[in-house]
């Protein structure tokens, strides 16, 4: 049953498939890119010895001594013109961090962050290093280069704001755009979702293969698209739009009203304890606290806001809001606003819908699956769009394109690890060798795929390529300084060591497919068949 | 721990029931020639209900991040499910 | 001649166009939405909706048959809301 008129079904088949095959190659990368970036935290870890991300991310604060007598103690050194607000997290190495924030003009006359950040052993208080200064001059945490590359690459393809972000918001349209149009041009969308692809010609498999994990992609598709438009075009165009609609064109203005600090009437003389009142918070949600912030601090916190990771199921943390001076719990905070509200709880979903990482690693591991079963659609849309024009001459340099940039994504992506590990090895500049084995063996596979114009035997290089770099990046994270398997298994840090694996197992998969061999025997019958691929 | 239990019961419960769906889809059996599960459109539907009735019950008891899960997870193994060639009951020509 | 011209507007109309009048009704739509027990929602829902309303006009440029109603719709949105945004930009 078709829904619109054959005019329009032109239409939207010229627009889903035209703006699939102009921005489907960088549609493939942010996608690509974007499923590992699910997993930065873990591949953070993996990547730079000493880090523990799971220290920020997915275990709340380990609060092994009071904070009050810290906190006074470290107030005494501080300015109070850093005492506008303070923050209390974890850090990458599992350290615990300290912040005065203030706000001053820099030389270029701009108001600034300005930080008081110190650095604390978790355990015994003891300050480890502070840095003092405008928000731009401070240290950056510790991290790791090769996932701050391809988290940078989804996020607006390394070029500079705000064209980068421009145009990461402009693919996630069209992906929104190609999620819409290809439900409405489905006209079959649910007698179709157990129809297999069929064998009849390659032509007809290449279509089945790519509405068949387009159709079951299509919800979170558009919600990962939706949620990643959102993300690259708030800042660069939502956030200036509306502070000249609802504030005369004043940023700042906009920001302390959606995000405002909470003002308590004073009590003077009083100063709460800060460990009763994160002890009352801890009590009421059920887990410790992963962050404090003290707003206006200044000996005498006005308002205290504890925030908490999401409960077992949930998909939000929940914040706490309580009077500095007296230790009173207010109310739950919301997550814009002063007041819960629908447009804070729809806001609320933005970062969890597209991020994946509000249930640890299980809604992480979903959320990878899902950007590949995203990175299969794109890839067998544009595949099929070569394959329906393959008597056209003109069209065959697309097909070599669309399978080199299909295998080339990840290549580069591990030609990146191949100069980040041994840059950090040799402790050379980490982010420079990253950027280069990037582009170098983007440089190689561009080489590759203008020396190479028979597709079958591109196709054989890659798969070869590909094997040989998951094969060695384990090795060459091992022989630069990464930790032993042992030492993993001392710090109990299984994530690691399955990451290693995982590569080695993809290495392995991909050579018995290479070389054919059955690890089962098949008992299907053999069919007339012309081979999908 | 308990929030693991549940997306791994609810999922496991939803994909059973899609699993069913396919071997009984009309269609597939059409177009792969092949025999299907016999299962009546009433049937077939109140499956597909079914499928979702774990989405419904873990919203209703507040555990939106679960349901989240459990509704991506239908999507992918939905798709690997449905992607598998049938085996044909007989030789084809 | 006429068919050419009929393509390229309505193309057009899909491309800039439908950007332009999103960012218009993300903006001028703050004057006229509900501001919500916390006074932001009239803010936050034109935000975060601007990839639908932006896909919203898109559709209507692609789907309708006659290009001539698509630009009517989509160009007298974004004239009222450029109106809005004057008139809360002259006020503030």
């Amino acid at each position: 049953m078709s829904f619109v008129a054959k005019a329009t079904t032109q239409r939207l088949l010229a627009v889903h498939g035209w703006s699939g095959t102009i921005l489907g190659l960088f549609l493939y990368l942010i996608v690509v890119t974007g499923a590992v970036a699910v997993f930065a935290g873990e591949l953070r870890t993996w990547s730079q010895p000493g880090l523990d991300n799971q220290a920020v991310f997915d275990r709340p604060l380990k609060l092994e001594r009071p904070l009050a007598p810290t906190l006074a103690k470290l107030s005494e050194s501080v300015s109070e013109a850093y005492k506008e607000e303070v923050q209390i997290s974890g850090r990458n190495d599992g350290q615990l961090q300290i912040v005065f924030h203030g706000h001053a003009k820099n030389d270029q006359g701009k108001t600034e962050d300005t930080r008081v950040l110190h650095v604390l052993d978790p355990s015994t208080h003891e300050v480890l290093s502070r840095e003092e200064g405008f928000q731009s001059e401070m240290p950056p945490p510790p991290r790791s280069a090769l996932m701050d590359f391809i988290v940078t690459l989804h996020v607006n393809l390394h070029a500079p704001d705000p064209w980068g972000l421009y145009m990461t918001g402009i693919l996630g349209f069209v992906m929104v755009i190609a999620t819409v149009s290809g439900l409405i041009l489905h006209r079959h969308i649910i007698t179709d979702l157990f129809v297999s692809p069929r064998l009849s010609s390659r032509l007809l498999n290449s279509r089945d293969r790519h509405t068949l994990a387009g159709t079951w992609s299509l919800p979170f598709g558009f919600i990962l698209a939706f949620t990643g438009a959102f993300f690259s075009f708030a800042l660069t165009i939502g956030v200036p739009v509306l502070a000249f609609a609802a504030f005369g064109g004043d940023t700042d203005r906009l920001i302390e009203v959606i995000q405002p600090i909470e003002i308590i009437a004073k009590s003077p003389g009083q100063v709460a304890s800060i460990d009763e009142i994160i002890a009352d918070s801890s009590a009421r949600v059920g887990i410790a606290p992963s962050s404090i912030r003290l707003a206006d601090y200044n000996a005498e916190a006005f308002s205290v806001r504890v925030n908490h990771l999401p409960l077992e199921g949930g998909i939000n943390g929940v914040s706490n809001l309580y009077d500095g001076s007296t230790g009173k719990f207010i109310s739950i905070a919301p997550f814009v606003g002063t007041t819960p509200s629908a447009g804070s709880s729809f806001a609320s979903l933005m970062g969890p819908l597209h991020f994946g990482n509000f249930g640890g690693l299980v809604s992480k591991l979903v959320w990878g699956a899902l950007g590949a079963a995203l990175a299969y659609v794109t890839l067998s849309g544009l595949q099929l769009w070569v394959r329906r024009r393959a008597e056209r001459p003109a069209w065959a340099w697309m097909n070599n394109t669309v399978i080199l940039t299909g295998y080339g994504v990840p290549i580069t992506m591990l030609g990146a690890a191949f100069g980040y590990f041994p840059a950090l090895g040799l402790s050379a500049d980490a982010s420079y060798w990253t950027a280069l084995g990037f582009l170098g063996s983007a440089a190689a596979l561009l080489v590759l795929g203008v020396l190479v114009r028979k597709a079958a035997r591109l196709t054989l290089i890659l798969q070869w390529t590909m094997i040989l770099a998951l094969a060695l990046t384990p090795c060459l994270r091992l022989s630069f300084g990464g930790h032993s398997w042992f030492e993993l298994m001392q710090r109990q840090d299984v994530t690691s060591l399955a990451i290693d694996l995982l590569f080695w197992i993809g290495a392995i998969w991909g050579l018995v497919s290479m070389l054919n061999i059955k690890l089962w025997p098949s008992k299907t019958v053999e069919t007339r068949s012309v081979p999908a691929e | 721990m308990m929030s693991l239990a549940s997306f791994l019961l609810a999922s496991a419960f939803s994909l059973a029931i899609i699993w069913l769906l396919r071997v009984s889809d009309a269609k597939l059996a059409r177009t792969a020639k092949i025999k299907r599960m016999q299962l009546s459109p009433t049937l077939r539907f109140i499956l597909a209900a079914c499928v979702c009735l774990p989405g419904a019950i873990l919203i209703a008891i507040g555990h939106s991040g679960v349901f989240l899960s459990w509704f991506g997870t239908l999507t992918v193994i939905g798709w690997l499910i449905a992607l598998q060639r049938p085996r044909p009951e007989s030789s084809i020509s | 001649m006429a068919a050419m011209l009929k393509s390229v507007s309505r193309w057009l109309l899909a491309g800039p166009v439908a950007l332009i009048a999103a960012v218009l009704v993300m903006g001028g739509s703050t004057q006229f939405l509900p501001v919500g027990p916390a006074g932001i929602d009239n803010i936050l829902f034109p935000i975060l909706l601007f990839p639908g309303i932006w896909a919203i006009f898109f559709f209507i440029a692609v789907m309708f048959d006659h290009v001539w109603k698509a630009a009517l719709l989509i160009l007298g949105a974004s004239a009222v809301h450029a109106y809005l945004l004057f008139t809360a930009f002259s006020a503030g």
